[in-house]
C-alpha cells in the first residue's frame, strides 16, 4: 500500500534546480535507503517530505491527502502531518534544544496532547529502551556524539509515527555507534511502519534497506 | 561542648547531604519551593520594620554558609564584599544626620540579600533556576527561551573559539589584517547562528510545537519538600511575631 506519493515532482531553489520529475511511491512496512551523491537532492526530498520546504511544481501525498503550503499553514493540519512524520535530523546539535534529556523526550509527546500520565509512562520507557536513564537529568548539549544520537532518536520515536525518516544516520558515530544504530533500526522495522534512510554507507544499505532508492546528478531517481 | 561539637557536626552532616550534587542531580527539594522561599525571605526582610528578624535570618544563612564547601563559602564571600562596602559607604551619611541605625539596617538588609541569592546560586544550577519558573504553564515558553538562548550561547561560543584557534595557526609572521579576520570571525559566527536557528525552529516543527511549552517534571512532592515547607510557615510566623508592637 502506497504511504507516500510523489507525481512529477520538481523543486527549484532560486532558479537552480534541486529536484527534476520525481514520481514515486513510498509503500508501506518497507525500508527505504536513498542513496546518491553530495548535491543530488537527498536532503532537499527529506525536506518536502518533512513539510519543511514545498514542491515548486508536481505533488506529494501523503495517505492520499496532498501536501500543500496552504494546508500546511492550518496549525491543525500541520500538527496533525507533522504527529505522522518522524525526523531525525543528520546534526542532532539543532534537534535538541531542551535542558535535560527526558524534557527532550517529552516535548513532542505534550505537543501532542498526550496526558501526564501517558507522557510520564511513555518517557520512562524509552530511556530505558535508549539507555538514557541514567543521562536523564543532563542537558543534551553537554552529551557525546552517540548519547546526542540516541537521545534524538528516543524524542522522535517516542511520538510513535507510522513514517520514520533518518538523514545520514551515521554521521558523526564510531564503529560501535554505527553498529548499533544499524541494529536499532533493523529492530523498528514493522509491517505498519515506513522507514526513510539518506545515506553514503553501502554498508547500512546492505543491512537495513528492502528497497535502493538511487538519486543522480540530474536530481532524479534513477 | 562536646555534645554542642557533636550536634554541630550532625547538623552539618544532614545539610551537606541535602546539597550534594550527583552526577545526575536530582536535587531533593522542588527548586521552584527553594526559589520561592528565598524571594518570600528577601521580600520579609525587606519590609521587616526591626533588626530581629533580619539578624536571624543572617545568623541562619551564615550557618548554612559555614557547611559548604570551602569553594562555595570563597564564592559567596566574594559576591557579598562589594555590595555590603558600597552599601556602607552610600548610607555613611545617615549617621553625621543622626541616624545610624538607618544606615545598620539598610546595609544588613543588602547583606542579607546577596547572602541569600548567593547560597542560592551555590546550592541550584541555571537548570533548576529554570525549572522553578516552569511550574506556571504561563512562564514554561520563558524557560524555553532562557534554555534556548544560553544553549546557543555556549555552541557559538564553542565555534567562534574553534575559528579562533584556525587563525591562530594560520597567523604566522606579521599580520596587518588582524582587524579583518575578527570581521570574519563575527560574520561567519552570525551566519552560523542563524543557520542553527532555522534548522531548530524546523525541528521544532517537525514535532508539533505549536507555541506552547509544558516543562516535563519527574520531581515527586516528598517529605524534603513538607520540611523545607514546614521552615518556609516557620519563617513567616516568626516574622508576624518579631513585626508585634514595633
Amino acid at each position: 500500500m502506497s504511504m507516500i506519493r510523489l507525481e512529477h515532482l520538481n523543486y527549484h531553489y532560486h532558479q537552480i534546480p534541486a529536484l527534476c520529475d520525481i514520481t514515486y511511491d513510498f509503500e508501506q512496512g518497507k525500508c527505504y535507503c536513498i542513496q546518491g551523491p553530495n548535491g543530488c537532492g537527498k536532503s532537499t526530498l527529506f525536506r518536502i517530505l518533512n513539510g519543511l520546504a514545498f514542491p515548486t511544481s508536481g505533488k506529494y501525498l501523503l495517505d492520499g491527502t496532498e501536501i500543500t503550503e496552504k494546508k500546511m499553514k492550518r496549525p491543525d493540519f500541520a500538527k496533525a502531518f507533522h504527529g505522522k512524520i518522524g525526523y531525525v535530523f543528520q546534526n542532532p546539535e539543532v534537534q535538541l534544544f531542551c535542558k535535560t534529556v527526558e524534557d527532550e523526550i517529552a516535548f513532542g509527546l505534550f505537543q501532542l496532547g498526550l496526558s501526564e500520565e501517558e507522557v510520564r509512562a511513555r518517557v520512562e520507557k524509552y530511556l530505558k529502551m535508549l539507555n538514557l536513564e541514567a543521562l536523564r537529568k543532563r542537558a543534551p548539549y553537554h552529551l557525546s556524539g552517540g548519547e546526542k544520537k540516541r537521545v534524538a532518536l528516543g524524542a522522535v520515536l517516542a511520538m510513535d509515527p507510522p513514517v520514520l525518516m533518518f538523514d545520514e544516520p551515521m554521521s558523526g558515530l564510531d564503529e560501535d555507534g554505527q553498529k548499533w544504530v544499524i541494529s536499532f533500526i533493523k529492530s523498528l522495522k514493522s509491517t505498519d511502519r515506513l522507514i526513510l534512510i539518506s545515506t553514503h554507507y553501502r554498508e547500512v544499505a546492505d543491512e537495513l534497506a528492502d528497497v535502493r532508492v538511487v538519486m543522480n546528478k540530474a536530481h532524479q531517481i534513477i | 561542648m562536646k555534645l554542642n561539637l557533636k550536634i554541630l557536626k550532625m547538623t552539618g552532616h544532614l545539610l551537606s547531604r541535602d546539597m550534594e550534587r550527583q552526577p545526575d542531580r536530582n536535587p531533593r527539594v522542588l527548586p521552584a519551593l527553594r526559589v520561592g522561599a528565598a524571594v518570600l525571605c528577601i521580600l520579609l526582610c525587606a519590609i521587616s520594620r526591626n533588626a530581629v528578624f533580619v539578624i536571624t535570618i543572617i545568623t541562619v544563612e551564615l550557618f548554612r554558609l559555614a557547611m559548604r564547601p570551602p569553594d562555595d563559602i570563597a564564592h559567596v564571600l566574594k559576591a557579598l564584599i562589594l555590595p555590603v562596602i558600597f552599601t556602607f559607604l552610600i548610607m555613611l551619611p545617615a549617621v553625621f544626620f543622626g541616624h545610624p541605625k538607618t544606615m545598620l539596617t539598610v546595609t544588613l538588609k543588602v547583606l542579607e540579600s546577596v547572602m541569600i541569592i548567593a547560597v542560592l546560586n551555590c546550592v541550584l544550577d541555571w537548570q533548576d533556576v529554570t525549572q522553578a519558573f516552569g511550574v506556571s504553564e504561563n512562564l514554561s515558553m520563558l524557560v524555553l527561551i532562557l534554555d534556548m538562548t544560553m544553549r546557543f550561547l555556549m555552541i557559538l561560543g564553542d565555534y567562534s573559539n574553534q575559528l579562533l584557534e584556525a587563525v591562530t595557526l594560520r597567523s604566522v609572521g606579521k599580520d596587518s589584517w588582524k582587524h579583518a579576520k575578527v570581521d570574519g570571525i563575527l560574520g561567519t559566527t552570525f551566519m552560523k547562528s542563524r543557520q542553527m536557528a532555522e534548522a531548530t525552529s524546523e525541528a521544532m516543527a517537525c514535532r508539533c510545537f505549536d507555541g506552547r511549552y509544558r516543562c516535563y517534571e519527574s520531581h515527586r512532592f516528598s517529605g524534603y519538600d513538607l520540611l523545607y515547607l514546614g521552615v518556609a510557615a516557620i519563617m513567616v510566623l516568626f516574622f508576624v511575631k518579631t513585626q508585634k508592637g514595633v
